[in-house]
Order: structure tokens, then sequence, then C-alpha cells
């Protein structure tokens, strides 16, 4: 299983937030720094640290960061 | 796949892009995006400076014929001499006839060739270059022009803010004959089953033109196109390059048998900045070997970025010494593609600008 707390400080790191540490159930996409780049940035993340792509329509599905944290689980 | 041939190369190349530049600063206006997005865009996905044709009827067929004109006043090539044209393009002049058969007619070239057009977009010079090399296979077809060419920013909307700022306008023409080289390989595969993830709903029968498909929509947030603009879903076309593309980079090298270090650089197609940095990574190279200043300084240019990437980077160094080099083509169809060649002595590397 992942580390969810390391998973959401490189969520953390891709959005760039610096003042404030995010939650699991923190619905992503309501987020101000949420915008495609941060997406495809999420993606690429994904890719990197976990070797786990999540296909388009799949990740529509998501809504909070413990539903990608999930996901990511449910493919390694 | 892999494709093997012996003894073809690329003997000239000419890309062809419009003098008209636009700066991503100057419009930023148009696209709502807020100030730190703008910058995050310029920085991370090559928004900044492309080319594109001032003219609004501009055609593929005008910066082809110019680059053509120029390589006949220059001594560099005779319309005789061409034994098959072949057009890769998304936005051809007409859908019926070929535009080949146009050009080959307007450039007063023989009858005695083959005149081909191809509906392809990003992987169109890695689709070229292998029709270029069967037909090389022909005792009667000593020359080849494979005519790569796209006017974007026609094809897609000005308000599509996810695709539009990134497009350029250019053509290249690349010559291809029979003379001694290395054995090449052309790694080709394909997967029709996401040809949609890039695709132009209308103007075809399935959808033809009418009162709805030209009015404009917003078809994602923030993103307003009529049915006839090309359409990319971003992040599935994502998805695919970071699929297949490093890996398919992986089976190249191994398959001729040589290190990354064995090229000088990884010219590939320029969908924007980001997704190259990120092949970049997984290859585990640094970003600095695949070029990403085409999208950046041109625009992309579909069906034109290898050539634009190899004539603006380069410059004239391949007429007079060989450069290794690896080149990928990806996206649209969906397809990947990839070689590795030694790109040398050429009659002519050039880029030139046309007043559009």
């Amino acid at each position: 299983m992942m580390n969810q707390s390391r998973f959401l400080a490189q969520m953390q790191e891709v959005l760039e937030i610096e003042d404030r540490t995010l939650s699991p159930d923190e619905e992503f996409r309501e987020l101000p720094e949420w915008s495609s780049l941060a997406y495809l940035s999420t993606i690429a993340m994904i890719d990197d640290e976990y070797d786990v792509i999540i296909s388009a329509a799949d990740f529509r599905k998501l809504q909070t960061f413990a539903d990608i944290a999930r996901a990511i689980n449910e493919r390694r | 796949m892999y494709f093997h041939f012996q003894n073809k190369q690329i003997t000239g190349m000419l890309t062809i892009v419009p003098q008209h530049r636009v700066r991503f600063e100057d419009e930023m206006d148009n696209y709502a995006f807020s100030r730190a997005q703008s910058v995050q865009l310029q920085k991370v996905m090559g928004y900044n400076e492309r080319h594109i044709c001032r003219r609004t009827d501009a055609c593929i067929s005008d910066l082809i014929c110019h680059g053509f004109e120029r390589l006949f006043s220059e001594g560099l090539l005779t319309p005789g001499e061409v034994d098959a044209l072949i057009l890769l393009t998304n936005s051809p002049d007409y859908l019926v006839p070929p535009n080949s058969n146009i050009l080959q007619g307007r450039l007063g070239m023989k009858q005695d060739m083959l005149c081909l057009d191809i509906n392809q977009g990003c992987a169109g010079f890695m689709v070229g270059l292998v029709q270029a090399m069967q037909l090389l296979e022909q005792p009667e077809i000593r020359k080849v022009a494979i005519v790569t060419a796209d006017v974007a920013s026609r094809t897609h909307s000005p308000r599509d803010r996810a695709s539009y700022p990134l497009m350029g306008d250019a053509a290249a023409i690349t010559i291809f004959e029979n003379r001694p080289s290395d054995p090449i390989h052309v790694f080709m595969k394909m997967d029709g089953r996401e040809a949609l993830s890039i695709w132009q709903p209308a103007g075809g029968l399935k959808e033809p033109a009418s009162e709805q498909t030209i009015q404009m929509r917003e078809e994602t947030p923030g993103n307003f196109m009529t049915r006839h603009h090309i359409r990319m879903q971003g992040d599935a076309v994502f998805n695919f390059v970071m699929r297949e593309v490093p890996g398919m980079l992986v089976d190249l090298f191994a398959h001729y048998g040589v290190s990354y270090n064995h090229v000088e650089a990884f010219i590939c197609h320029q969908p924007n900045k980001f997704i190259l940095n990120c092949v970049a990574k997984k290859l585990g190279i640094d970003s600095e070997r695949i070029p990403a200043n085409i999208v950046e300084t041109f625009g992309n240019s579909i069906s034109s970025t290898i050539p634009c990437c190899i004539t603006h980077n380069f410059g004239q160094r391949p007429e007079k010494e060989e450069v290794p080099l690896c080149l990928a083509g990806f996206g649209e169809g969906l397809i990947w593609s990839s070689t590795i060649l030694r790109l040398g002595l050429l009659d002519f590397c050039r880029m030139i600008e046309m007043d559009i």
C-alpha cells in the first residue's frame, strides 16, 4: 500500500500549495490551484512516482485526493 | 512493427514558415487565464511565440509552392526530377481531388510520377518517411518529395485556449533518394481504438456542414469551437504519449544496439514543452536532449514539427557533415513511430520565411 501522507505531500508540491496541508477528503477540482495544467502535472507525477497511468475516463470519476490514492493502489 | 531499409537517405530538407509572428503575451487577454496561469503556461507548456499566416485565406498550397519555387530558382531541384510527391496534411485545400495532383500541375512536374495525398497529422513526417523509403525500392523512382504541411491556425479555433496559443503554420519539403546508408529501422505502431482523441467532427459526410456545425460552442470549460475545428482530448493524448513513447524509444535503441549517446538529439514531434520534458524524464535523459524550442518559437505545426526542428536547430550543418539523430512522431491516429538515422551531406537543409 502507498503512503497516503506522502501522496498528499506530492500533490501539494504539484499544486504548489505551501501555506497549508491537504486532507484526503478534499475535492481537488474545487481548489483554486486546480487547472488543466495541474491535472497533467498530476498524471505525470503519478506515472513518475508510482508507475501508474489512470485513464482519462477513469480520472473523470475521481473527486477527492483519497479517490486518486485508491485508484493508484488498485493499479499497482 | 519494424520497417527495414538500406541505402536510403534524406538528401534535402526545406521548411517554409510564415513571416508573421504572434506573441502569447500580446494575446493573453483573449483567453481569460489568470496572470499566474499565464506565467505557468509560458514556462511549463511553452506558450510563447509562433509563426502563423496573417492572411485569413492562406492555404497549405501557398506555403508549399513558395518552397518548391525557391528550390527550382536556386537550382536545388528541378520539376522533372520528382518521381513521387506525397502530401501529408490535416488541412488540404480541397477534399476532392488529391491536392498533390493540383501541386503537380501548378509546379509543372512531369506526368511520369506518383502523386498521393495522405490524411495524416502529428506522425505525418514518420508515415511519409516510410512511404518514401518503400517507393525508392522501385527502379523508376529515384527522387521522392515528402511534403508535410498544415495551416493549424485555421484548423484550430482561436477561442480554444488549450491548443490555439500553441499552434503554428508551416510546410516542409523533404527529398529522399537511394544513397549508401547504414541499415535503417523504423518503429511503427498504431491504435485506432482511440482514434477520436484528436478529431475534426464535421466537414465529412458523417457530419456535413450545416447551420449547427458552424456555431461556436463551449465544448470544454473556457474553450469555444465549431464542429469544423480540430479538437484534442488532452488528457487521453498525454496518457497515450507517456504510455507508449518512452517504451518505444527504449525498444528502438535496443533494436539498433546503441546507447542514447549514439545520437546527437531526439527530434520529436512537439505538441508542447511539458510532454517532451516528461518523455525525457521517463527515459532518464537530460531534457536538453529533446529540443522543445519549436513549439515556443514557431508553434506546433502538426506534420512539420520534425523538419522545423532540424532546420531551425541544425541550420545548414547537415549540408556539410553527418548528424546522427533519433526522430520520433506521435499523436493523431493514434500513431507512434521512430527511427535512428544519420542526417548528412544534404543538398540543402534550410528554413525560409514567406510573407503570407
